[in-house]
């Protein structure tokens, strides 16, 4: 029976639809998780909003603008020093976060003064920033404040300052991804071709879909450069505003995550006639081949071969001893989406482990059936799982470790199961050669550590029971 | 195409006085005209669509989701081919109606539905210009002109004067102007000096004195304009000179809207009896 309903949704069956679990001889034409629906009412969902789609993902990233929250203290503190995406300007981007800081007389009478006063505030305590993301919120998007008048006031006044917009309140969607789409959308729309880059090579990229978690941009960038190639823009990882604003100039976008920035790059192809090249950044074999893809490309496929047998030379060996070790393992992921994609395949490949479960926050239909193509029979796949739900998985294919966030993290460990957080890794990066390697580790570490273990102990039985003289 | 917003006080013929222009517009001048209704109680294209009650925007966001909409759903073709969509929005008494209209014009924009063959575009707007979601239609990149539908009565004057205000904010940052006054007679003793005083202290012009006439109402119980009820009577003729006066219409202002001490003094002289 492919889709399922678990026991502990006898109470809301209509989660029997978001439930998949791959058959033999079944394929994507006939069966389908629904995805990218409204969260059910009663299902203990992992889902976040469209402003944290926005901002957490893709805006906050960017190392040289001002993160203006427009809206109550609350969406801007719950966004603060809460990613793990470093970068080469003095990690600016980690430290601050502003808001406008509505309160109800705000709500009443209208948030636009505060937010102008707010925003003028704010580059005259940062001279040397001259560029700002403004994003709404639900307080400002129900009074109907109107961020983009504004802004444009204040580009105006300032005269040297670029102020971005996006009108995301939590409300909007399902899910991040609605702040995915709008944020994507907009960016074209306003401000892609407003920046003319300065083209240092014959061979231009750029990389579209990766957000420099533990410095992954940075590994990505090390290739490219050896590769000779100059990658125009990167959204959003270790970038600046204004190269964002120049990617109608690089001559291919290279992607990885597909679901929050794929529109982007549609829209680049569409509008700019920039092909999209579609790769798995995470990965040993992956990295190679999206190398390889790469290399097709521009027609320098000896330079890929000699840069993948020199990271082979380095890590080969490395990670050949980790999937000695991890061989016959089982694993879940439980992340956004676009994970679920990318690693099954790979940890199958590069360490023999099988993921036998996997559950999507936020993905669309083509994350499934990318997945599922990719994944094996017997495995089980979940739209936008219930906490509840992860017990009953657990219960049914006992993994050996999880991939997850480290709130499930916390959860899973009750039933003492270790966890690597899916999220914003352990130890990364995570990407390329090395970063496969450093996931590779804390899958071992994680699996071996004799913590889980110790802790299984009833300390407290035990002791009684050497009291009593039975133990 | 000429996007047009028109405000005024709850109940004094914004949507009777849209349709009936529309419905001119269309009949005698030929052109193409698209109505987005912005009130929760959806009935400003009721004449038009001939009493057929509107699925909104709204509920079919509400039932279907915004996947599901699409242009052909929600847009319905009226009298003379007049266009009209509405809105929608949450019963009396509970949700934001404001924001109901932020989201209804979006997905209009999203859906490409203000197209390029189209001449005018009005939204008829409820009420006073109440929270920012009502003002939704003169931000930037909508309508260019209102025009407010007043009467000589105290609270129309009063609440023209209000929308002035709103207006004010809007003209300096979108460009938004005052086209004028619509009055929509209620056969008060010296209206139309009256509203001529106003319109001038306004910095505005009265663009057309609509007389008050009771087959608009007979032709409303009807379920139709006037235009289309009897084409050849008075009051059709009237809304046809209003129609005229839009289209041709150069004077835009932003408005100079008075204090309220000013308004008093300027009332106070009309009520003084002969």
């Amino acid at each position: 029976m492919p889709l399922t309903l678990f026991k502990s949704d006898e109470l809301i069956p209509e989660r029997k639809k978001h439930v998949y679990i791959k058959a033999p001889g079944e394929d994507i034409t006939e069966f389908l998780p629904l995805s990218n629906e409204e969260t059910i009412p009663g299902t203990l969902s992992e889902r976040g909003c469209a402003f944290c789609g926005a901002k957490l993902v893709i805006g906050g990233v960017l190392k040289d603008t001002i993160q203006m929250i427009h809206g109550p203290i609350g969406c801007a503190y719950d966004t603060w020093h809460t990613k793990r995406y470093p970068s080469d300007n003095d990690n600016f981007q980690l430290k601050y976060v502003w808001s406008t800081n509505m309160k109800e007389s705000n709500v009443v009478f209208g948030g636009e003064k505060q937010l102008k006063a707010s925003m003028i505030e704010a580059f005259k305590e940062m001279p040397d920033i001259k560029r700002m993301f403004v994003y709404t919120t639900c307080a400002t998007a129900l009074i109907g404040d109107d961020p983009k008048a504004v802004a444009k006031q204040v580009e105006k006044e300032l005269g040297d300052v670029d102020i971005f917009v996006v009108e995301c309140p939590g409300f909007a969607g399902v899910s991040q991804s609605k702040g995915h789409h709008v944020l994507n959308i907009g960016w074209i729309n306003e401000k892609v071709g407003t920046v003319e880059p300065e083209i240092t090579s014959e061979y231009t990229v750029n990389l579209i879909g990766d957000y420099n978690i533990q410095g992954d941009a940075y590994v990505l960038h090390c290739y490219m450069e050896k590769l000779g190639i100059q990658i125009v823009a990167d959204f959003t990882g270790n970038a600046t505003y204004d190269e964002c604003r120049s990617m109608h100039r690089a001559q291919v976008s290279v992607v990885n995550c597909a679901r929050s920035a794929g529109y982007l790059a549609n829209e680049l192809n569409k509008r700019y006639g920039i092909p999209r090249l579609d790769v798995d950044t995470w990965g040993f074999s992956y990295t190679a081949e999206a190398l390889r893809k790469v290399g097709v490309f521009f027609g320098i496929e000896d330079r890929v071969e000699a840069l993948i047998e020199e990271e082979m030379e380095k890590y080969k060996a490395k990670m050949d001893w980790y999937k000695e070790r991890l061989s016959g393992k089982k694993v879940a992921i439980w992340t956004g989406g676009p994970r679920l994609w990318h690693w099954t395949k790979a940890l199958e490949d590069d360490l023999g482990m099988t993921v036998v479960a996997m559950s999507s926050k936020f993905g669309h239909q083509e994350d499934f059936e990318k997945v599922i193509s990719r994944g094996h029979e017997g495995a089980i796949y979940i739209d936008d799982a219930n906490e509840l739900e992860f017990f009953d998985v657990l219960e049914m294919v006992h993994p050996d470790v999880v991939f997850t966030g480290p709130r499930v993290g916390e959860l899973i460990k009750k039933v003492h199961l270790p966890y690597v957080n899916g999220h914003a890794y352990h130890n990364g990066p995570y990407m390329g050669f090395e970063g496969a390697v450093n996931m590779a580790r804390d899958i071992y570490n994680a699996v071996n550590s004799p913590m889980m273990k110790l802790a299984a102990d009833d300390i407290v039985a035990q002791s009684k029971a050497i009291i009593s003289g039975s133990f | 195409m000429k996007k047009i917003a028109f405000y005024g006080k709850g109940g004094i013929g914004k949507s009777t006085t849209q349709q009936n222009t529309a419905a001119a517009m269309a009949k005698f001048y030929n052109q193409k005209v698209f109505i987005h209704g912005c009130d929760p109680k959806a009935d400003s294209t009721r004449m038009i669509l001939g009493g057929k009650p509107q699925d909104t925007l709204m509920d079919m966001l509400r039932e279907e989701g915004e996947d599901a909409i699409t242009v052909e759903k929600v847009v319905k073709d009226g009298y003379l081919g007049i266009k009209g969509v509405e809105s929608g929005g949450p019963e009396p008494g509970v949700g934001c109606a404001g924001r109901g209209v932020i989201t209804a014009i979006n997905l209009m924009e999203d859906l490409g539905a203000y197209t390029s063959d189209l001449d005018y575009v009005f939204y008829d707007v409820l009420g006073d210009v109440v929270c920012g979601g009502f003002a939704m239609p003169i931000r930037d990149g909508k309508a260019q002109e209102v025009y407010i539908v007043t009467s000589g009565e105290m609270m129309a004057v009063y609440a023209a004067n209000n929308i002035c205000r709103g207006l004010l904010k809007y003209a300096n940052q979108s460009g938004v102007r005052l086209g004028g006054l619509i009055c929509n007679s209620r056969n008060v003793d010296r209206e139309k000096e009256l509203m001529g005083e106003f319109a001038d202290a306004l910095g505005t012009q009265m663009i057309h004195f609509v007389p008050r006439d009771n087959v608009v109402q007979v032709a409303e119980f009807n379920k139709k304009t006037v235009m289309e009820y009897d084409s050849e009577c008075n009051q059709a003729k009237e809304y046809g000179e209003l129609a005229r006066k839009i289209i041709n219409n150069k004077n835009f202002v932003i408005p100079t809207p008075l204090s309220m001490d000013e308004l008093e003094a300027m009332v106070v002289k009309y009520g003084i009896a002969e």
